[in-house]
């Protein structure tokens, strides 16, 4: 009875959020570019072509056919195979990207903005050192130093990019935590970490989710901006990589070898990032 | 059952770029009294008098200045961490606002099934169930229809019984009411005070009721404290003190209750002034600039709390009174 109450209140729940989130056509718009990435990387191995790293499937820089669906590169690799494997690595490496800046981000901002005082000083003053790091810079420096296998770049990518997510955890830790029903867990006897855990966590998700959907998005380009100037591991087809490859044949009209990555590099942090407008504005 | 002794609570006021400490808000300034066991001692005073700040401090969820509170003789302002779950557990508060009282994420079943878990009062689950679809019953909800619920979904009287209950699945000994009715619907408002009083009894329960409502103290208490800025000026049983107030704040005090007949002519006293800011309270008696009694000495020396009504106890704090 428990559960299936829980779960219909859930549902009912979702159900409202959905009907305010469709009447917002930026999100929508954001949600279908996104879909639509999200399929081409799940699908990527049945509907790829070529195998994505072979070189010489086709001639040279062969134009769009009906063999190779966006012609070949400067190696003779399938252009389209390459593309939908780049899916699957821009999706992996901004998704845990983001889910190591979003932990790091919440666990930080939440003790400062929960215990506040010397505590949150302390590390306010941290996460300001981080932020007005040139974040590209040190992460070239790390990836020039570790060498830039698809792990390092994940964890680099995600160990900078946390500071903006503590931010926002901070500012709503310290609003919520003035808030009554803290007195009242107080009062019941709770632990400061059963307060910030289970009362005002779940209170200050929705922003926390928000930040780290923009944080995703610049977790993506900055792995196209590494891969682009090769600072990463030149096996993996990833988008920004093509786009670099292609700087250095742009003179030869060889269109189809910048465009799609370019393309598709677009859609999906612009998808992204209109997603987390949508839902800033339905929470605020 | 508790008594509180010289109880003070200020906050520092800082000022400028520097943060440079400026002065204090007396906002409790040395406050005496003792709730005795199964009583009902009403706190009353003007907004901003420090009644709220009094029953917060009483529980520490606001860190006291200096002064003593024993419940069952037990100092709560020297408590041991494990000591301090024991009080937490014995002492219970009702909240003034049940909108932001109840955390907003959460169902009906988890508040009041998380003094069960912080208490380990019921380890197995459906025990839990059990419990907390009885404690919603005797606040006046229905345990089918509205455990699973969040706190949006109700009005500010059910949220309130929420917030009773809560408060209950301890099995406190001690409820300190901060409030309870005074956000609430004039119309619930009975059924919530009335509610208080039928669990009162049923769990045996002391309670300190904090309120500004002079006419709900008079049906719910058994004595009354009078609270001006900071201080309390007079306690006595809730009939002396209706019938034969001896301060002269309190005096005033209940000349403000609206009297519902209309063709009641009462004389109603007016204050001059306003009242004193607790940053810089008058010296003397606080109540001298508005009391059209005061003497020279009101000016100078602090009235003490004094016992002017032998065994049944009226406490004053007035020069005029010996």
């Amino acid at each position: 009875m428990l559960s299936k109450n829980l779960i219909i209140s859930f549902v009912g729940d979702m159900s409202r959020f959905w009907r305010r989130y469709k009447k917002n056509r930026g999100g929508v718009v954001g949600l279908l570019f996104l879909a639509f990435v999200v399929i081409l990387a799940i699908a990527a191995p049945a509907i790829s072509t070529y195998d994505p790293t072979k070189t010489g499937v086709g001639g040279i820089f062969a134009e769009p056919s009906s063999t190779h669906l966006l012609g070949t590169d400067h190696l003779g690799r399938d252009i389209y195979s390459r593309l939908l494997v780049g899916a699957r690595v821009a999706l992996l490496v901004s998704f845990l990207a983001a889910g190591i800046s979003a932990v790091i981000g919440s666990v930080v901002g939440a003790i400062g903005g929960y215990f506040g005082g010397i505590v949150d000083h302390l590390l306010s003053k941290v996460t300001e050192i981080f932020q007005v790091i040139p974040m590209f810079f040190l992460a070239l420096l790390l990836l020039t130093i570790f060498g830039g296998s698809q792990w390092i770049v994940i964890s680099t990518i995600g160990v900078l990019g946390w500071p903006s997510i503590a931010r926002v955890t901070r500012g709503e830790f310290i609003r919520e935590r003035e808030k009554e029903y803290v007195q009242a867990a107080f009062a019941l006897g709770a632990s400061n970490l059963d307060i910030a855990l289970f009362e005002i966590f779940l209170n200050v998700l929705p922003p926390i989710i928000i930040s780290t959907c923009f944080v995703m998005s610049s977790a993506m380009l900055t792995e196209a901006a590494l891969s682009f100037l090769g600072i990463s591991d030149p096996s993996i087809p990833s988008w920004g990589r093509m786009i670099g490859d292609a700087r250095l044949f742009l003179f030869r009209d060889v269109w189809w070898v910048l465009l799609p990555p370019a393309l598709m590099l677009c859609i999906t942090t612009i998808g992204i990032n209109l997603i987390g407008d949508a839902l800033n504005r339905i929470i605020r | 059952m508790l008594e509180v002794r010289n109880l003070k609570k200020y906050y520092q006021l800082k000022a400028g770029i520097f943060k440079k400490q400026v002065g204090f808000v007396h906002a409790v300034d040395g406050i005496s009294f003792n709730v005795k066991k199964g009583e009902t001692l009403g706190l009353v005073g003007e907004s901003g008098c420090g009644k709220t700040t009094a029953g917060l401090t009483i529980l520490r969820l606001i860190e006291p200045t200096a002064g003593e509170v024993f419940f069952e003789g037990k100092d709560i302002f020297k408590a041991t961490k494990k000591e301090m779950r024991t009080f937490r557990r014995e002492l219970q508060i009702i909240f003034q606002d049940p909108y932001s009282s109840l955390n907003p994420r959460m169902t009906v079943y988890d508040i009041v099934s998380e003094p069960l878990k912080v208490h380990g009062l019921a380890r197995k689950k459906n025990e839990k169930t059990e419990k907390v679809s009885q404690l919603i019953k005797k606040a006046g909800l229905s345990p089918h229809e509205h455990m699973h619920r969040y706190p949006h979904e109700f009005s500010g009287g059910q949220r309130q019984r929420i917030g009773i209950a809560r408060a209950l699945a301890t099995n406190p000994k001690l409820i300190i009411a901060d409030e309870p009715v005074s956000s609430i619907d004039v119309s619930v408002r009975a059924q919530i005070l009335n509610l208080l009083q039928d669990l009162k009894k049923e769990f045996r329960l002391t309670m300190l009721f904090i309120s500004h409502d002079l006419s709900v103290v008079k049906h719910v208490c058994n004595r009354v404290a009078v609270m001006y800025v900071g201080k309390i000026v007079e306690i006595a049983k809730t009939k002396d003190l209706y019938n034969n107030p001896q301060h002269p704040y309190s005096e005033v005090l209940l000349s403000a209750i609206p009297v519902p007949n209309p063709k009641i002519r009462r004389k109603r006293i007016l204050l001059r002034g306003e009242v004193p800011t607790p940053v810089n309270p008058p010296l003397g008696c606080r109540f001298h600039p508005r009391c059209s009694y005061a003497e020279p000495a009101c000016e100078k020396v602090e009235p003490k709390l004094i016992n002017i009504g032998g065994p049944d106890e009226h406490l004053v704090a007035c020069h005029l009174r010996k």
